[in-house]
């Protein structure tokens, strides 16, 4: 057969082929034969990928009634991300990530008690700015049965730096039905609280941070999968809060966390349900308990997901409302208070070519009333709306 | 399979054994995929299903056959029932090989044994509800070996690689300089003479249809493909060929094109979204990937 | 107020501490569990589907994540941790 150079040039390759409502179909049927799997092989993406998403955070004003005096408009963070993914041969991959925080907004300084003895938070007098900068850098090598990753991230604001690193490393079974991952990261952190309409009491500080994490992810069956996860990370140096008047912690923290997911497709449906969990617990004696449902609904070209977020976390033994100043350690930061907290979303996800845009819309609310454990309601607890959207390109 | 077949695999010097067991392996994929579905060997599955028909006897089936069976379902949806593997029986009037037909009277006792709705599965396996009913999986067979072929060779490590069945060609990765394989479409009436070029990387293509092969009747030409509604064969001809990351759809779309005529097959085509070329009659080219360049530019080899 | 807020939290805590067991036994059989069926390969087409990802994208998770140890007491989850930041 002839082969010469003339006729399309761009190569026909599997990653650009368009999705049809007929290829896909096809697609589906033609899935259930041998001859279609990926191989057991681990390899990098067989495209570049280039994403940007921009997301909107917003957090309700305190209310009237638990409102002593400052500012009651609390934060309003912009967040764009940036990033771009590349193979690099046939067993390497590169990411760079670069993402903007512009904050804006007032935040509790502390609280006291109101003219009717219910306690009241006062506030930052007046509306901080600040933008912060992280760019990130991930190698990753891919084998036979698994690859690894080392990631390099440092962030800057006005007055936080911190530097971090982090190797991750997954291995297949030879069946490919299990798959084993371990992580471990360090992070040196540097705070250097700006002196404005808070008034600070610490020059600079430092915080060293370090975690390892394990966990295996299991196919339970061809249309179910399931994961368990075990994470331990270590906290030493200034933790308490700058900007907080009445606000002393432990130099030390230690944290557990034990977290499970379960994937579940529907093929009639289309659709594929979605359970996580995690379980919390730290040496300042708060646990927590977060589950999340999901449901991933497939269309043509497009997914609806609509998920659920519940969370319920237990009070810091050395929190109270007000904090109280004879203990060696207080604080009276709601981040420390008893409280459940729900979350109700929905991401959407459209696919055109080789294009992915992505939406998505959430609601947070807190109350002390929805929480597992007992404890006081600390009143600066936060509620917030966010909205995200996205656009990537893949390409060759 | 009844065609010639050519493998090229791109290995480091020291893997040249394990290149050549790798052929091998394909070619034994592939002869016992037509052990399965041959309908010329009386020892096949297939045959063994035929001989059953209308018995009301089940013939058990593997996994592999009942998942190329339910491709060949949604394929038989999609298409309007135009694409039918039961379709084979109404060959006995139409004689391809001597360019005419045979005794047309034939045709409505041949058409009552056609129709996918007849064959019948269950838990137990499959069966033919109707005497003289016969499946024929030719239209697909060749396609799916040629992918399993390509599966084998990434498994043993072989991401390298060009699969060529007659037609049928599937490109395993690219070439290991990272260029993509080079694969030419000829032009029916003068093989040695290439019309277009395509560039493959980790993809197939199928080519369906052969201008070449046609009947006239009454003075219209008819290609030797039979729609399995009317009994006829399709009054029109044309090459097809079709890009897919799977060279089976690459050749399923291919296949139900050739099935369509005029205006109906373009729409086929552009609905499935997938890189198609048709060439017709007079060796005009059609489609996206037909040349930019008119045709009298070409270079022979 | 202290007392009695322990005492009326004692069989809170009891509760909490059987559902905690619970969930680490859970957690602990399907580790251990090796009496699963095989998925041959052929048979994984569903696995691969976008609702059966562990993550709906790497950079959501990161925001989430971001977002939650920002404003909960909690971390943790998916990974070990990154890099902090001046949150507040």
């Amino acid at each position: 057969m002839a082969v010469i150079e003339r006729g399309v040039k761009n190569a026909h390759s599997a990653s650009t082929i368009k999705q049809s409502p007929l290829v896909r179909t096809l697609g589906a049927a033609v899935a259930a034969l041998p001859a279609y799997q990926n191989t057991y092989a681990d390899a990098p993406p067989e495209f570049t990928e280039v994403g940007l998403r921009y997301s909107h955070y917003s957090e309700d004003s305190l209310s009237e009634d638990k409102f002593i005096a400052g500012a009651r408009g609390r934060y309003d963070i912009d967040v764009t991300q940036l990033w771009i993914e590349a193979p690099i041969g046939s067993n390497w991959s590169i990411a760079v990530d670069v993402q903007n925080d512009s904050m804006s907004g007032a935040s509790p300084w502390f609280v006291g008690t109101q003219v009717d003895g219910q306690p009241g938070v006062i506030m930052s007098g007046a509306s901080i700015y600040d933008n912060r900068v992280e760019v990130g850098a991930t190698t990753r090598y891919f084998w036979a049965d698994g690859n690894a990753g080392f990631n390099v991230t440092h962030s800057k604001e006005d007055d936080y730096e911190a530097l971090a690193m982090a190797f991750d490393v997954a291995w297949n079974s030879a069946d490919n039905a299990r798959t084993w991952s371990a992580s471990a990261s360090t992070s040196n952190d540097r705070v250097e609280p700006v002196n404005g309409n808070i008034p600070v009491f610490i020059d600079q500080e430092d915080i060293d941070t370090a975690s390892i994490y394990f966990g295996v992810s299991q196919i339970l069956s061809s249309t179910a999968i399931v994961r368990i996860g075990l994470g331990y990370t270590f906290s030493e140096g200034y933790l308490s809060d700058p900007y907080k008047l009445f606000d002393a912690r432990p130099d030390e923290h230690s944290r557990t966390a034990l977290s499970g997911g379960y994937r579940k497709f529907f093929p009639e449906a289309q659709g594929a349900l979605q359970i996580d969990y995690r379980y919390y617990s730290d040496d300042w004696g708060t646990d927590s308990h977060t589950a999340e449902v999901a449901w991933h609904q497939s269309f043509d070209r497009f997914a609806l997901t609509p998920y659920l977020r519940y969370y319920s976390q237990r009070e810091a033994d050395f929190f109270s409302v007000i904090a109280d100043l004879e203990q060696d350690f207080y604080a009276d930061d709601f981040r420390l208070s008893s409280y459940g907290a729900i979350t109700v979303g929905l991401r959407s996800t459209v696919q055109i070519g080789d294009w992915q845009m992505e939406g998505q819309l959430e609601r947070y609310e807190s109350d002390n009333d929805w929480g597992l454990y007992d404890g006081e309601a600390a009143p600066a607890l936060v509620n917030f709306w966010r909205a995200t959207i996205g656009i990537s390109w893949r390409f060759d | 399979m009844g065609g010639p077949a050519r493998i090229v695999i791109e290995h480091p010097s020291d893997q040249t054994s394990g290149a050549w067991a790798a052929c091998q392996r394909a070619e034994t994929l592939l002869q016992a995929l037509e052990a399965r579905f041959s309908r010329y060997r009386s020892d096949s599955l297939i045959s063994q299903i035929n001989r059953l028909a209308g018995t009301g006897e089940w013939t058990c089936i593997d996994e592999e056959t009942r998942a190329l069976l339910q491709f060949c379902e949604r394929l038989w949806e999609q298409s309007q029932g135009l694409f039918d593997p039961t379709a084979g029986i109404l060959r006995q009037v139409w004689d391809f090989s001597q360019g005419r037909h045979g005794d047309i009277t034939k045709l409505p006792n041949l058409c009552a044994k056609v129709g996918w709705s007849k064959v019948l599965q269950s838990d137990q396996g499959i069966a033919l509800s109707h005497a003289g009913m016969e499946l024929d999986l030719g239209g697909v067979v060749k396609e799916y070996g040629a992918d399993k072929a390509a599966q084998s060779f990434r498994e043993a490590g072989f991401n390298h690689a060009l699969i060529e069945l007659a037609g049928d060609i599937v490109a395993v990765g690219s070439k290991t300089s990272g260029a993509p394989w080079l694969v030419g479409i000829s032009n029916p009436s003068a093989p040695s003479e290439t019309l277009v070029s395509l560039e493959l990387n980790n993809s197939a293509v199928a080519t369906s249809g052969d201008y070449q092969r046609y009947i006239e009747i009454d003075g219209q030409r008819y290609s030797h493909f039979l729609n399995p509604h009317t009994g006829w064969p399709v009054n029109e001809a044309a090459s097809v060929s079709i890009i897919s990351d799977s060279c089976l759809t690459a050749g399923a779309v291919a296949t139900v094109a050739c099935l369509h005529s005029g205006e109906d097959a373009t729409t086929w085509l552009n609905d499935a979204g997938l890189p198609w070329l048709s060439i017709g009659q007079t060796g005009e080219c059609t489609g996206p990937l037909a040349p930019a360049h008119p045709a009298n530019d070409i270079d022979r080899n | 107020m202290h007392c009695a807020l322990k005492f009326s939290s004692f069989w809170r805590n009891k509760r909490l501490e059987a559902f905690r067991f619970v969930v680490l036994c859970a957690v602990m059989s399907v580790a251990g569990c090796s009496g699963l069926e095989p998925v041959a390969a052929w048979e994984r087409g569903y696995l691969a589907e976008e609702g059966m990802q562990w993550q709906s994208s790497a950079r959501e998770a990161k925001f989430e994540g971001h977002v939650y140890t920002s404003k909960e007491a909690s971390s943790g989850g998916n990974g070990a941790a990154g890099g902090g930041c001046g949150c507040n």
